[in-house]
């Protein structure tokens, strides 16, 4: 068996910290923070995306309610719902995290941390990649799965018990794995440029909101070029 | 040039091995570098045995008081949370604090506080955590030297702990051969 190379042994220990207690509070804070106080949110936007989208496709399409909903879960789980929530959680969540570990540097915490003996990796980046690539990953799903119940309210009224039991015709877990899987890619890209934009930043107070607002547009700018190449790819 | 800082690095490792609790001991010169791989490779060793206290040394403003208390500590698994409240409580004593303030002050955000509390929170920390060395500026030993609100905290940081004091000039010297070299070449 070849020997563990020591930038790998370091990344391993890293992950493994994460099931030290401290870091695993930081985790679920940012689970918190990131997919639980966003959710409202994202169903809501999702429902109205999904009535949107079928009011388009009635116009363009016609009344098929069943093509309409199809039509809609294909370019939901494949498209709109990782997009949408990635751009969700960069306005959101990366400005926060950029602008909090920008403000750290600059009171001294982070020296302080390493101080302590405590490795900023494990213990501020670790938690912040792995939660919010968790919280992108189920936030998109939410997304579709609100987008599929606006679609459906809209082209069937009251009536959408029916389209409801039907949406099994329409999903496969192939779309909903793209979803999951797209979503967290998205995720981890943007909040590793949020946690980069906010370390590099200058120790000064005034570099905190240049720090926030180059997460915010790196980290769309990502999301754009790694959605682009997964649909050439594809 | 990595050579030499590497030489210096293990000379003073070494002579940290010989240092003796309780004790106070400067360190030649005040190279900031040579200081901070010292502390990384001490918490490599001996993780959680070393800090360093200075001006810039502060608490995280994301978490409330009782979570910065503990936290280094409870990082290092050097003990369990009821061992760690039972040493915030004693470490806050020091304090003279009211059983209510203690409360009000635990659950706290540290930008709330005066900075004179906050550098009391960062010695309380220091007392939980208890690490063998510590790294003392030698301006900020003047200062706490100086503040009665700290005398008592201070001292029982000090009885558990040995006291580096770079470019001091109070304190003994470094008790190893290599380092009173680097010392007299700094001289």
């Amino acid at each position: 068996m070849p020997p563990i190379q020591p930038f790998h042994r370091s990344l391993l220990r890293t992950f493994a910290d994460l099931w030290r207690a401290p870091v695993r509070r930081v985790l679920f804070k940012q689970v918190y923070f990131t997919g639980i106080e966003a959710l409202l949110l994202v169903v809501l936007i999702g429902f109205a995306l999904g009535g949107i989208v079928v009011s388009q496709l009635h116009d363009q399409y016609g009344q098929s309610r069943e093509a309409a909903l199809r039509l809609l879960a294909v370019l939901t789980f494949g498209e709109l719902a990782p997009l949408f929530t990635a751009l969700l959680l960069v306005a959101r969540s990366s400005s926060a995290v950029a602008s909090e570990l920008a403000a750290m540097k600059a009171h001294g915490e982070l020296d302080s941390l390493t101080a302590l003996g405590i490795p900023l990796s494990s213990y501020l980046i670790a938690p912040r990649l792995v939660g919010m690539t968790i919280s992108s990953a189920a936030l998109a799903l939410y997304l579709a799965l609100s987008a599929m119940l606006g679609g459906a309210v809209l082209s069937s009224g009251w009536d959408i018990g029916y389209q409801v039991f039907q949406l099994d015709r329409f999903l496969h877990p192939g779309m909903l794995l793209t979803c999951v899987g797209k979503a967290a890619l998205f995720g981890f890209v943007a909040v590793a440029v949020a946690c980069r934009m906010g370390l590099k930043a200058k120790p000064y107070v005034t570099e905190i909101p240049k720090a926030s607002s180059r997460a915010v547009m790196r980290g769309m700018l990502a999301v754009f070029i790694l959605d682009l190449a997964w649909s050439l790819l594809n | 040039m990595v050579a030499a800082q590497l030489d210096r690095q293990h000379a003073l490792l070494a002579a940290l091995d010989e240092c003796m609790i309780g004790q106070r001991y400067r360190l030649p010169g005040d190279d900031a570098d040579l200081i901070a791989d010292a502390i990384a490779a001490l918490h490599v060793q001996k993780p959680g045995q070393a800090t360093r206290l200075d001006f810039t040394t502060s608490l995280l403003s994301n978490l409330r008081v009782w979570e910065n208390l503990i936290l280094p500590a409870w990082y290092h698994r050097l003990a369990e949370l009821p061992e760690l409240e039972t040493r915030v409580l004693a470490a806050l004593q020091h304090l003279q604090l009211s059983e209510d303030a203690v409360r009000t002050l635990l659950d706290s955000l540290p930008a709330t506080l005066a900075v004179t509390r906050k550098q009391e929170l960062v010695l309380v920390r220091t007392l939980v955590l208890a690490p063998r060395y510590i790294f003392a500026d030698a301006d900020w030993c003047a200062w706490v030297e100086r503040s009665p609100s700290v005398t008592a905290l201070w001292q029982a940081i000090c009885e558990h702990s040995i006291l580096l004091m770079p470019g001091g000039e109070a304190g003994l010297a470094l008790p190893d051969a290599a380092v009173q070299d680097m010392e007299r070449e700094q001289g």
